[in-house]
């Protein structure tokens, strides 16, 4: 590295490195050490944060006992970003086929469409989401109006509606990658399948999905991460009863206190989250050969 | 007779699409429309009026909370974009250089770190070193989140610039310095630009992370959102949520534009 | 100016230069060894990777040399950085800079150079009366054709009256109407200004039409530097003959050897040959025969005659071209004018007898 390349790079290495990588690091430290009375911790060496997502001690013989509260809530997380990821792609494959297939000069209109969501604000879409679907809301304001519904039907507050949340967040990252996918794919191959007898669902089945294979993994991939480590969805669509990973976090350094244990479940969401960031590495390292 | 549809057109996909739009603009559509109604009913319209607008505008938390979120964007932004912008002309001139990878991955890590982890574990390490919490430690946040997507326009621009033109710039009596003053930095300008809206709404509209670092009484505009919802829906909060709805279609439209200019 | 005249505008002394590491090691100057005179229109031409842009790039400064030493005017420039000689470059893509007017890209060197404003304004008009774009001064780079940006680059590159303008296949972006039109005038320009050019080209028309002298490169070496009479009809060697314009290669048998000629027998008829290299009497040997000189006669009247067979004939408008197998079995192509023929060509399968023009064929050193 060059000095000239150095001093360019020091603003980058200096802001990044200690303000998050350093910070992470203390994080990880502080998953080891024992919780301070009011929040903080002891610099004490202890397993417990990590005992505690298994165990429970019991009070009167002191022994550990498993139990599984905590690893529901990972559970839960899990499950729901997995349905989060599928309901996306049964949406956002139609749709980034349609767009792919649409004249050169409409297609870009429509991908700005499918951006701009993304950029308005998490939190307000969220708020607005919530403001739809609650109680009192339109929704159940139109359908009681139309008399479809006696009581109000509910639907916010349930994980349905954290699933729905999710799914709108993170929608666009399934949309566009299959997108960019598709639109690189020769559609004259599809020509010279139906002239070899075989069906639009077959082409669909044998021919392009396995061409564009690296974008739906991509997709899925890119709604799954966030959405595993989801807060604003969980925390107000959920009602604070449907606890995700994000909340559980976040709730140790907010009510609970215990931070060596809010650092310890930081830390296993981190980890999934790398694991996955690496299959998709992976994928695209793959994919990228393989062009 | 009705024309045969052309085989790469698969029933249902247009209506899947069209209920994916309804489904991302829906919410946000169905909130404007409600700033605008002139009483609170759900059921009912009012006739149009701003007077949730005024209302929201005229409270000051509201007003403080809009100012810190203005001052909070503007700073982070700028930084933000100044840091990519070098890092950008470290990594996208020249010929590669060993340790570029990592380099790459640490300017993209706050992307990847799953935000509330970014925010916790900031929020640990300001407390560790001492570091009052208040509007400096979340303007240091934000402009650390902000880098990587101030960094994509910027790169994006530079790595299509030919290095061609620099040399031009030294060939006729620039030095390395005058060269970037006069020839790189105008012809990179568009995507700093873009950069720079990108960064600043990115702050503005950052939740997250500001509710852990910020200190007692700095509250941002989500943060007093947040604060609202928690107490109950009123149209004000329609009210904001559609000028700060507005606002981020605008500066993401401008970016857009901005960045797709030719030099 | 006198010690312009004694000392040559550019000279490349055992110049080489590597890229790359280890396995990917590419040789791209191998001992260059050049000068360039004052007031040349000094051409540079080769096939794409032969190391003329190389060259050029290390005149201008932007490439330093592993061995070997740069002079201009005398002067060792290695080392010096690119904005500190008294050279500039039309470059292959122009390089304006878009987001300056006409007036502003040629004005950018006068105001690094510290100039004065009213030299400035002056120097700009002069420029772009000699380029013929006055009326363009306003204008943004990417509303201009491609022929006036051409024009712009060469006023912004002359601005700062360089001792040496290097130019990088600048015709290369243009239609071939343009391209002629631009030979001339570059050609003129040169003697107007009275500054040295180098012009690097893999075109040899352009080279050949507008040179006063070429150096021939491939490899990263140069084969040959002549002036363009003596580069097309006096090749060193194969490369040479084979890049510049069409050539016949046959295999011959050396007979006698005299003062600046060689006595070759091809196929039973003795020619007279120009010798490259050195050459050895008995022995066989490689000639180069451009098409253009060869004749055909039905009758073959006068002189030593090759015989053979027309096997193909390709209408070429201009000219026609005729391939013959001779009688020890090699192929010769013969071009014939059309303009003023009153017999019709001979057409295949018909034996014709053929001449080769004195002192046409070359006796190569390969």
């Amino acid at each position: 590295m060059t000095r000239a390349r150095l001093l360019l790079l020091s603003p980058t290495l200096a802001m990044i490195g200690f303000f998050l990588l350093l910070p992470v690091a203390l994080m990880a430290v502080y998953s080891f050490l024992s919780p301070g009375t009011y929040g903080g911790v002891e610099w004490l060496l202890s397993f417990d944060a990590y005992i505690q997502f298994f165990f429970e001690r019991d009070f009167l013989t002191d022994e550990l006992v498993f139990h599984t509260s905590y690893l529901s809530i990972y559970f839960r997380s899990f499950v729901q970003a997995l349905a989060a990821t599928v309901i996306c792609l049964l949406i956002g494959f139609p749709t980034a086929y349609f767009i792919a297939t649409r004249p050169p000069a409409t297609r870009s209109a429509w991908v700005l469409l499918v951006t701009v969501p993304y950029w308005v604000n998490l939190l307000i879409r969220t708020v607005s989401m919530l403001f739809v679907l609650r109680d009192e809301g339109p929704l159940n304001g139109a359908l009681a109006a139309a008399g479809i519904v006696d009581a109000p039907l509910r639907i916010a507050y349930t994980d349905f509606a954290v699933a729905l949340g999710l799914v709108y967040s993170y929608l666009p990252f399934m949309v566009l990658p299959i997108y960019a996918a598709i639109e690189r794919f020769d559609f004259s191959l599809m020509e010279a399948a139906c002239d070899l007898y075989a069906g639009r669902w077959t082409i669909l089945r044998r021919i392009i999905l396995p061409t564009v294979k690296p974008g739906v993994v991509a997709g899925c991939l890119l709604v799954f991460i966030p959405s595993l480590g989801a807060y604003i969805a969980p925390d107000l669509l959920g009602g604070g009863k449907n606890l995700m990973i994000g909340n559980l976090v976040a709730l140790q350094f907010q009510g609970s206190r215990n931070w060596p244990f809010g650092a310890a479940a930081a830390v296993l969401l981190l980890s999934a989250v790398l694991v996955a960031l690496t299959v998709l590495a992976r994928r695209r390292a793959l994919s990228a050969a393989g062009n | 007779m009705r024309k045969p549809k052309p085989i790469s057109a698969y029933p249902g996909f247009s209506q899947v699409t069209w209920l994916c739009m309804a489904l991302l603009y829906a919410p946000i559509l169905v909130v404007a429309v409600y700033s605008f109604n002139a009483i609170r009913s759900i059921t009912t319209w009012g006739g149009f009026s701003l007077a949730w607008y005024a209302k929201a505008f005229a409270n000051p938390h509201i007003q403080a909370a809009t100012l810190n979120s203005l001052v909070v964007a503007v700073a982070a932004s700028v930084a933000a974009t100044v840091i990519a912008t070098a890092a950008a002309l470290a990594l996208a001139r020249g010929r590669g250089f060993r340790g570029r990878g990592g380099v790459f991955v640490l300017i993209n890590l706050p992307l990847m770190i799953p935000e509330i982890v970014t925010a916790v574990a900031m929020l640990i390490f300001f407390l560790a070193i001492g570091f009052q919490l208040g509007l400096l430690t979340v303007v240091i946040a934000h402009t650390v989140f902000c880098v990587p997507f101030a960094y994509l326009p910027i790169a994006a621009r530079l790595s299509g610039i030919e290095t061609f033109y620099e040399d031009a710039a030294q060939d006729l009596y620039a030095d390395r310095w005058r060269s970037f003053r006069f020839v790189l930095l105008p012809m990179m300008m568009p995507g700093i630009f873009a950069g720079l809206m990108l960064a600043f709404i990115i702050s503005l509209d950052d939740f997250i992370i500001t509710n852990m670092v910020t200190g007692p009484g700095t509250t941002t505009l989500p943060l007093a959102i947040y604060g609202m919802v928690r107490v109950g829906f009123s149209p004000e909060i329609n009210a904001i949520s559609t000028v700060m709805l507005l606002v981020s279609v605008f500066f993401v439209s401008l970016s857009y534009l901005v960045g797709r200019r030719r030099a | 100016m006198e010690s312009a005249q004694k000392n040559p505008a550019v000279e490349i002394r055992a110049v080489s230069k590597q890229f790359g590491r280890g396995a990917e090691q590419v040789k791209a100057l191998d001992g260059v060894t050049l000068t360039i005179g004052d007031n040349e229109f000094f051409t540079l031409l080769g096939p794409s990777g032969c190391g003329k842009t190389t060259l050029l790039r290390m005149i201008a400064g932007f490439e330093q040399p592993d061995d070997g030493g740069i002079f201009l005017f005398g002067e060792d420039i290695k080392g010096l950085p690119p904005h500190k000689r008294p050279v500039n470059t039309v470059f292959q893509h122009y390089a304006l800079f878009p987001h300056m007017t006409v007036a502003e890209n040629v004005a950018f060197s006068l105001r690094m150079l510290g100039r004065a404003p009213g030299e400035i304004e002056r120097t700009i008009g002069e420029m772009l009366a000699l380029v013929k774009m006055e009326q363009f001064a306003a204008r943004k780079p990417a509303q201009l054709s491609g022929g006036q940006q051409q024009r712009i680059a060469l006023a912004r590159a002359l601005a700062p009256r360089p001792r040496v303008l290097l130019l990088d296949e600048p015709l290369s972006a243009l239609d071939l109407k343009l391209r002629q039109a631009m030979r001339a005038e570059l050609k003129a320009m040169r003697q107007r200004t009275g500054i040295t050019f180098v012009f690097v080209t893999h075109d040899q028309e352009e080279a050949l039409t507008m040179s006063d002298r070429i150096a021939v490169m491939s490899g990263g070496r140069v084969r040959q530097t002549g002036a363009p009479r003596d580069i097309y009809e006096k090749p060193c060697d194969s490369f040479v003959a084979n890049f510049i314009g069409e050539s016949n290669f046959l295999t011959v048998t050396v007979e006698r050897l005299e003062q600046d000629a060689a006595w070759c027998r091809l196929d039973g008829a003795l020619l007279q040959c120009s010798c490259a290299g050195e050459a050895a009497a008995g022995f066989d040997a490689r000639v180069s025969i451009r098409p253009e000189q060869v004749s055909f006669s039905a009758d073959g009247g006068g002189g030593p005659a090759l015989s053979g067979v027309v096997e193909n004939l390709s209408y070429l408008g201009t000219d026609t071209q005729l391939s013959v197998r001779l009688g020890d079995g090699q192929m010769l192509q013969a071009r014939v004018q059309n303009a003023g023929r009153e017999r019709p060509p001979p057409g295949p399968g018909q034996r014709i007898r053929l001449r080769v023009n004195p002192g046409a064929a070359r006796l190569l050193a390969d």
